[in-house]
């Protein structure tokens, strides 16, 4: 029934993410982003990704940074879950997502720049380094994160319809930082108890 | 050692690949003209013909952003 109907923007394949917000958030409830892949063309990024999507390594990963700077407004997640029952994180009690498959090649082209509501993935300063960390962009990055920035980071697909006001609605929550075993983390999905 | 509240923090509880548009057929006889979907998704459609006449087959097609769109097929 594809010559009846066809699913607006959407031309690969859609990944559906639920979070969770609750406790003393500012934000308490369930939000759903659904988004939209450029399977044809980021190929090697949309396979990657989906490799951590039906593995389930996503299940209960954390949104673990929310850059708020000027020119890199990003929301960013796929990197760390909870690995005890605590109440209360430390960097002591976060995990890395595990599997990690081998990193991919950069696919990124200043024709799918880092403009709002897109997925890109995170990754060091080697280009081809990607593997499971994924980032919203909340705001207008397409130029601090274009080719000119050791190769550009790759964009791999779009949020669709109402799910950028639950982007909005993490990215504006205040961000508190979390230092530990590894490292400083920047906790932007949460409120900020100080 | 900073900690944070893990009551604070957005958990990803789930990540999983959905169908854009998922489709549901009626019939307003059925004994004439029976609309079955099959494929993955259920993107085809066939009739089980009965008796003669005359049969409007609504299909729906919801997908995940705005309202259910409709095409009717007599």
């Amino acid at each position: 029934m594809a010559g009846f109907f066809q699913a607006k923007d959407v031309t690969g394949t859609v990944v559906q993410m639920t979070f969770v917000m609750s406790g003393t958030n500012l934000i308490t409830g369930t939000s759903t982003l659904n988004l939209a892949l450029s399977d044809s063309a980021t190929p090697v990024t949309v396979s990657n990704f989906l490799k951590y999507v039906k593995s389930g390594a996503y299940q209960n990963t954390l949104i673990h940074r929310s850059n708020k700077q000027t020119g890199l407004g990003i929301i960013q997640g796929g990197g760390y879950f909870i690995t005890d029952g605590t109440s209360n994180l430390t960097g002591n009690t976060l995990g890395e997502v595990y599997p990690a498959y081998a990193p991919i090649i950069n696919e990124y082209s200043d024709a799918r720049p880092n403009g709002p509501g897109t997925i890109a993935m995170a990754r060091t300063s080697d280009p081809d380094s990607a593997t499971s960390q994924w980032f919203l962009n909340v705001t207008d990055n397409s130029q601090t994160l274009n080719s000119e920035n050791t190769g550009g980071y790759a964009v791999f697909g779009r949020v669709l319809g109402s799910g950028t006001a639950s982007m909005d609605q993490i990215f504006a929550l205040p961000v508190s930082n979390l230092s530990g075993g590894l490292g400083l983390l920047r906790y932007g999905a949460h409120r900020d108890s100080a | 050692m900073a900690t944070v509240p893990r009551s604070e923090c957005v958990v990803v509880t789930s990540a999983t690949v959905v169908q854009p548009l998922v489709f549901t057929a009626t019939s307003d006889h059925p004994e004439i003209a029976a609309p079955v979907l099959s494929g993955t998704p259920n993107s085809l459609l066939s009739l089980a013909y009965g008796s003669s006449g005359t049969a409007n087959v609504t299909v729906t097609a919801t997908g995940l952003e705005g309202p259910p769109r409709q095409q009717v097929l007599r």
